[in-house]
């Protein structure tokens, strides 16, 4: 071996030293980055060479950069991440929708429902008692403005959720146009014989906020690519993506989600369970629209049993066949078309508190109505008027509960699988100082090797 | 397992949230006073307590209905026992003109006394409560009775029904009380007959009326006992529903209100053990390998 050869031994030793300075520095850089993936650096040995009978090594080779990604590490987190997103969004919804029936101290739509019938019990006191009429109007009032409130706000909640299927999307959108981007990065540079480590975590973040707004599934190819699919759908193959896109329903007036499909597009908005898309379309279409429904049928049942007996009866100004409520046309609306109706309200002596016309005293058509809050008239004849709004209470509040525990375990269960992906693939600040000591010692051993190498070329020239 | 920074801090940071939002929930409950504040802090909860305080109200408002009935009936019983006063009078007066020594002026003079108590009587007939004839039965915004004594109401019983289904009378047919109907006793019918033997001189017709005087006063006290026995009733139910009220409202209490000490505990501990998370995680952060390089 020459004094040249010792010389290209000790330079490439730096240089080998200088690359693995230069990644350690870049792990410690991206210790907190979302998605990266610690990066080694593969040292292997050049070769050897004979001279005389001596086999001799001829120094050290940085071949490559490798990246700690394990893929069933990242499947477990991009599965669990959508679960854990579903749970959040849910318990979101949730936590929006209870005030709408949480009674308080003082009272909503079930303490109105209670005062209602009372008013027309004390009516029966003394049904010429214009205070006792005017309370009757006013609480039936307050029962149609809580049964109006309940309903508008959860079509209020119902159209941000459908605004938000929009801006999902638009989102996700975003997010596979990235993930195509870089599967071309990766691939163009591999097949050149580079190191796309960098560029792989900038793809398994994306992936990883991707899950959070859709349940998808993704898979490593052969040629670096990243196949993202959802359900059965291919929503980035290569470098080519599939937007999903957003159109109204004319049916239903709300956002469908669509794939494109065959030189067209498909409907897939049934086909979202999970992830964030698939909380807010279950809200959108299945929780509150459940809850709308229950409200709408007690609204039905109420309005119609109240007013078939009170335009029975006769008012204080001899009139009869008034309807106290505005006579719902069908159960759907009925609580967001709750009303007085217009020949009662602000009128007293239009409440029907007798079944006999001019018979002041008479109170039985008051008591008849007072009497319908303990008969069995809403869900199909099975339970009392507050009895089924009770039992909405227990519902929403049952699922309620079950949402938030849903949510705290989904989130333990993906900080675990954050936790194994982490070992494998995390930055350790420790191991990566360490690094640094042991290629800054390589460094500086591989300049004395050069040092040494010239004092012996200056020797040698020196001599001759 | 290798444990990195971002695995401790995630951890960490969990653990603060989780503390935080439990120091958060027992400070609520403390400051409302209330453990039931949305549907799922207890949704069986909710619906009980939705039921009861219905049930709570329920028994205020009869125990207000007999508040009501109660001074309807004060007012009647007043009428009923002046009634029996002013009867009891009359056939006094009747007694002492029956005898066989009394002249024909005494009787006619008499007589004027009788026809005083018939207008005393058709007055109280005419009591009214509030703005409300008590004795017109559900004709109530008119006068029982005109002045000569004839029935104008009806005899509709009013009733207001109370918790668990009784029904207590707020009216009263005036007929069936002085002027015979259904059977009953004619009270004014008997002082009409009074007056006309009084008048005539007739010793036959007089007696014939003290007879029906008596038999009017008989009518009165029982209607007036029947009246005691209502107004009794209506006194034990309101000893009854107010026990219940108040049970009711303890019961509710019980589900929706929170124990003050213990959530002034909670609040306590959930604060000391958020804390003691924050303190954990600013301990945990020791000096890495590089400051000791």
């Amino acid at each position: 071996m020459s004094i040249f050869s010792i010389l290209r031994t000790g330079a490439g030793a730096m240089q080998a030293a200088r690359r693995g300075i230069a990644v350690a520095s870049n792990n410690v850089a991206n210790a907190d980055t979302p998605g990266y993936a610690r990066q080694r650096l593969e040292l292997s040995t050049v070769g050897t060479m004979r001279q005389g009978g001596l086999l001799l090594g001829r120094g050290v080779s940085a071949d490559s950069i490798t990246s700690a990604y394990d893929r069933f590490n990242q499947a477990s987190v991009t599965t669990r991440t959508a679960v854990s997103s579903y749970s959040d969004h849910r318990a979101g919804a949730y936590r929006a929708i209870e005030p709408v029936f949480a009674e308080g101290p003082d009272g909503r739509l079930g303490a109105a429902i209670t005062q209602f019938f009372d008013s027309f019990s004390r009516l029966g006191n003394d049904p010429a008692d214009p205070s006792l009429r005017r309370a009757v109007l006013g609480a039936g009032d307050t029962l149609a403005a809580m049964f109006t409130q309940a309903d508008t706000a959860l079509l209020d909640r119902l159209t941000v959720a459908d605004e938000r299927v929009s801006e999902t999307v638009t989102q996700a959108n975003s997010l596979l146009g990235q993930l195509g981007a870089l599967n071309a990065e990766i691939t163009s540079l591999e097949a050149a014989g580079g190191e796309a480590g960098d560029l792989r975590s900038q793809r398994i973040a994306a992936l990883d906020s991707l899950a959070t707004l859709l349940p998808v599934r993704s898979a490593e190819q052969a040629d670096g690519s990243m196949t993202v699919l959802l359900g059965g759908h291919a929503l980035v193959q290569g470098a080519t993506t599939r937007p999903l896109s957003v159109s109204v329903d004319p049916a239903t007036n709300l956002n469908r989600v669509e794939v494109p499909m065959g030189g067209g597009v498909a409907e897939i908005t049934t086909q979202i369970t999970g992830a964030r898309l698939g909380a807010v379309l279950e809200e959108r279409d299945t929780i509150i629209p459940g809850l709308r429904e229950d409200l709408d049928a007690l609204a039905y049942d109420l309005a119609t049993e109240v007013n078939s007996v009170h335009a029975a009866g006769y008012g204080a100004d001899g009139v009869t066949g008034r309807d106290f409520f505005v006579a719902p046309t069908a159960v759907s609306g009925a609580a967001g078309l709750f009303g007085v109706h217009a020949s009662v309200l602000g009128d007293p002596d239009a409440v029907a508190a007798a079944t006999t016309a001019g018979l002041p005293g008479d109170n039985t058509g008051s008591q008849a109505i007072a009497a319908l809050a303990d008969a069995n008239l809403a869900g199909g004849g099975t339970r009392t008027f507050l009895g089924f709004y009770a039992d909405i209470v227990v519902e929403v509040g049952t699922a309620a509960a079950s949402a938030y525990t849903d949510q705290s375990r989904a989130e333990v269960r993906l900080h675990a699988s954050l936790d194994i992906r982490d070992s494998t693939s995390g930055v350790s600040v420790e191991e990566e100082a360490l690094d640094l000591l042991r290629f800054q010692d390589a460094y500086q051993a591989a300049g004395r090797v050069l040092s040494t190498a010239n004092e012996l070329m200056d020797e040698l020239l020196r001599i001759v | 397992m290798r444990v990195t920074q971002t695995q401790a801090h995630r951890a960490q940071l969990l653990e603060a949230r989780r503390k935080k939002a439990d120091a958060a929930d027992a400070a609520k409950i403390a400051s409302s006073g209330r453990r039931i504040t949305r549907p799922s802090d207890d949704p069986a909860g909710a619906r009980r307590a939705l039921l009861v305080k219905a049930a709570s109200e329920d028994y205020a408002i009869g125990r207000s209905k007999i508040d009501h009935a109660g001074a309807e009936h004060a007012r009647r019983e007043g009428a009923l026992d002046e009634m029996t006063g002013r009867l009891t009078r009359a056939r006094e007066v009747a007694l002492s003109m029956a005898n066989a020594t009394m002249s024909a002026s005494e009787r006619s003079a008499a007589a004027a006394e009788i026809v005083e108590i018939k207008s005393t009587l058709v007055e109280l007939g005419n009591t009214r409560f509030l703005d409300r004839y008590l004795f017109a039965g559900s004709a109530t915004n008119a006068a029982a009775f005109d002045a000569a004594g004839t029935y104008q109401g009806n005899a509709d019983e009013i009733t207001v029904v109370l918790p668990g289904g009784v029904e207590s009378p707020v009216t009263a047919d005036g007929g069936a009380l002085l002027r015979g109907t259904g059977g009953d006793q004619d009270v004014i019918g008997a002082l009409d007959g009074l007056i006309a033997g009084l008048q005539g001189n007739n010793v036959v017709a007089i007696r014939a009326g003290l007879d029906e005087v008596a038999a009017s006063i008989d009518h009165v006290i029982e209607t007036r006992s029947e009246l005691g026995a209502d107004v009794g009733l209506l006194e034990n139910l309101d000893a009854i529903f107010e026990t219940a009220e108040i049970s009711l409202e303890d019961h509710r209490a019980q589900i929706e209100e929170a124990d003050i000490v213990e959530a002034y505990s909670a609040v306590v501990q959930t604060r000391g053990a958020y804390e003691q998370a924050l303190q954990v995680t600013a301990k945990s952060r020791t000096p890495s390998i590089f400051d000791l390089l």
